[in-house]
């Protein structure tokens, strides 16, 4: 049987709350969403930095482990736009993930 | 003899002249038999025509030169080009549209069977259509609510689930609030829909009387931040209402209520979960839950609530498919506390601290990679489930449970799924049972 104290409580939060300060710290806080905006229209093609991830690796590796691909014909652009935003929050998906798989979806439908 | 020989030679030649005029003219390239001395080509002429001939080769020359020359790229920095002022009219066009384009009606739903032993057989049906809105690039709107059908034939039941405004702050960190999805373990954030979830029902530690919140009311952050190439650390915090322990229903006594979303005192349930993907298609998480969950004039009572999970699918080529592995398991601590001290319910009073834990462990397999399409839409799954609260409490129980069961996959989307359950509880009678269900998303 586990019985956890308030001390224990207090050093797991601690612990939380260090891997969060961690995570920004590492990832900075700039939004890519300014960027992606003013490049819309550049091309309808999705382009992937050198080094990085496809939006189709991307999907692979975050979403496909919980569902399949739904038709990608059956939303717009801007809806896939709103769907993956949505899927951001539920998969806990940085916001370059984020815009590389809508690329990916963007020209699949 | 002279004459007469000249006269033949002459009447010849006429019949032959006369012939040649009769027959078809020669083709134009070849030299005629009877081409007249002034069709002769001329020195200046043919000079003139080689003089013409030389300057359309140099010409020649020069158009296959320019070519050469020519960047190859520049046909598809013409189609570029296009590309660009085609996205340019479309984004023009959708500037004029009635702000419908961003929002999306999804969702999903079931039509289910259920046989339980000892209990009558039951057809059920639900939907649980989820909209989201984004206004802007940064904000998404969120709302879902649960549709289904009473299990009394009472009417029907409608339950919000989704009520939430999120902003994102940068790439890693987005906040919000209202009634959102707690990120407490994996499953009511990722797995709970039938068209997501292997199963034709929860898992008991994630069900109806379990252990685990599910929607909550408060305000979140949460985001994510790769760590290296392949590997990802995700986080998740928030203050919610957070459940209420029950002290008035004696069937129930010591639990926590997760469906109410008033709270029953001052203060906030804090939590949050961290999450750790060493390569892709693998995560490890760890969720905590504090919270003070007593109603006003009770005693005080704490709750902490832990929970680990763990999800991989591999592609394993041995198999020719895809196996699909998920574990969570949740622990659940109250203070002790004294019920129905008066013994106005009927049963106290009772003095105990809840110590529950329960989880489950599923493995499923999919022969992704073989040709017949019939066996690669179908998924062979089984799941282990242990719940365990306290004995003492009337609402206690130790149950542990197998289930079995094929799916197939008609669409993506779409999932028909089978299963038998095989239960062991105390108290009470085991349950087993047969499942159907056909899941589907919106």
């Amino acid at each position: 049987m586990l019985r956890i104290t308030n001390k224990q409580t207090r050093w797991a939060a601690a612990a939380m709350v260090a891997a969060i300060a961690a995570s920004l710290a590492l990832g900075g806080c700039s939004s890519g969403k300014e960027q992606s905006a003013s490049a819309a229209g550049s091309t309808t093609r999705p382009t992937v930095a050198s080094g990085k991830k496809g939006g189709a690796q991307l999907w692979a590796d975050n979403c496909a482990r919980c569902h399949n691909l739904p038709p990608s014909e059956r939303y717009s652009d801007d809806q896939w736009r709103t769907i993956v935003h949505h899927m951001r929050l539920r998969a806990d998906l940085t916001g370059e993930e984020e815009r590389e798989i809508t690329k990916f979806l963007q020209a699949s439908n | 003899m002279n004459k007469r020989l000249f006269a033949a030679a002459s009447a010849a030649i006429s019949v032959l002249v006369g012939a040649a005029a009769f027959a078809d003219p020669a083709p134009a390239t070849q030299p005629s038999a009877s081409m007249a001395p002034g069709d002769y080509v001329s020195r200046a002429e043919y000079e003139r025509v080689l003089q013409n001939q030389a300057a359309m080769q140099k010409q020649l020359d020069q158009l296959n030169n320019q070519r050469a020359h020519d960047p190859p790229g520049n046909d598809q920095a013409a189609n570029d080009e296009l590309d660009k002022e085609m996205q340019q009219l479309k984004d023009a066009v959708d500037r004029y549209r009635p702000g419908l384009e961003s929002v999306v009606i999804a969702g999903d739903g079931e039509v289910g069977y259920t046989r339980v032993n000892h209990t009558d057989s039951t057809f059920d049906a639900g939907l649980s259509p989820l909209i989201l809105w984004s206004p802007t690039d940064r904000i998404l709107i969120e709302g879902a609510f649960d549709l289904g059908l009473r299990s009394d034939n009472s009417g029907t039941d409608i339950d919000l689930t989704l009520a939430d405004i999120s902003y994102e702050v940068c790439d890693h960190f987005i906040i919000g609030g209202g009634l959102f999805a707690v990120p407490f373990g994996q499953y009511h954030n990722h797995f709970d829909p039938p068209w997501i979830n292997k199963f034709p029902d929860d898992p008991l530690v994630f069900g109806d009387g379990g252990l685990a919140p599910g929607s909550e009311v408060g305000v979140f952050g949460r985001g994510a931040v790769a760590v290296g190439d392949d590997s990802k650390l995700t986080y998740d915090v928030y203050v919610v209402n957070g459940p209420n322990l029950v002290t008035t229903d004696a069937t129930a006594l010591g639990s926590l209520n997760f469906t109410d979303s008033a709270d029953l005192n001052d203060d906030k349930a804090v939590g949050g979960r961290i999450g750790f993907l060493p390569v892709p298609n693998m995560e490890l998480g760890y969720s905590l839950m504090f919270a003070r969950v007593n109603p006003d004039g009770f005693e005080n009572v704490n709750a902490l609530l832990q929970a680990v999970d763990f999800n991989y699918r591999p592609k394993v080529d041995a198999i020719e498919g895809t196996l699909d592995l998920r574990a969570e398991w949740v622990w659940s601590n109250t203070d002790m506390a004294t019920y129905d001290s008066t013994g106005g319910l009927g049963v106290g009073p009772l003095t105990f601290a809840s110590y529950s834990n329960g989880g489950y462990v599923q493995a499923c397999y999919r022969p992704t990679r073989v040709s017949n399409s019939f066996l690669r839409n179908l998924e062979l799954v089984s799941r282990f489930e242990l719940l365990q609260t306290p004995l003492v409490s009337p609402a206690g129980v130790h149950e542990q449970r197998w289930t079995f069961g094929v799916d197939y996959w008609v669409t993506p989307t779409v999932v028909f799924k089978t299963a038998y359950e095989i239960d062991h509880r105390n108290p009470g009678p085991d349950q087993n049972a047969i499942l159907l269900q056909l899941g589907f998303q919106l």
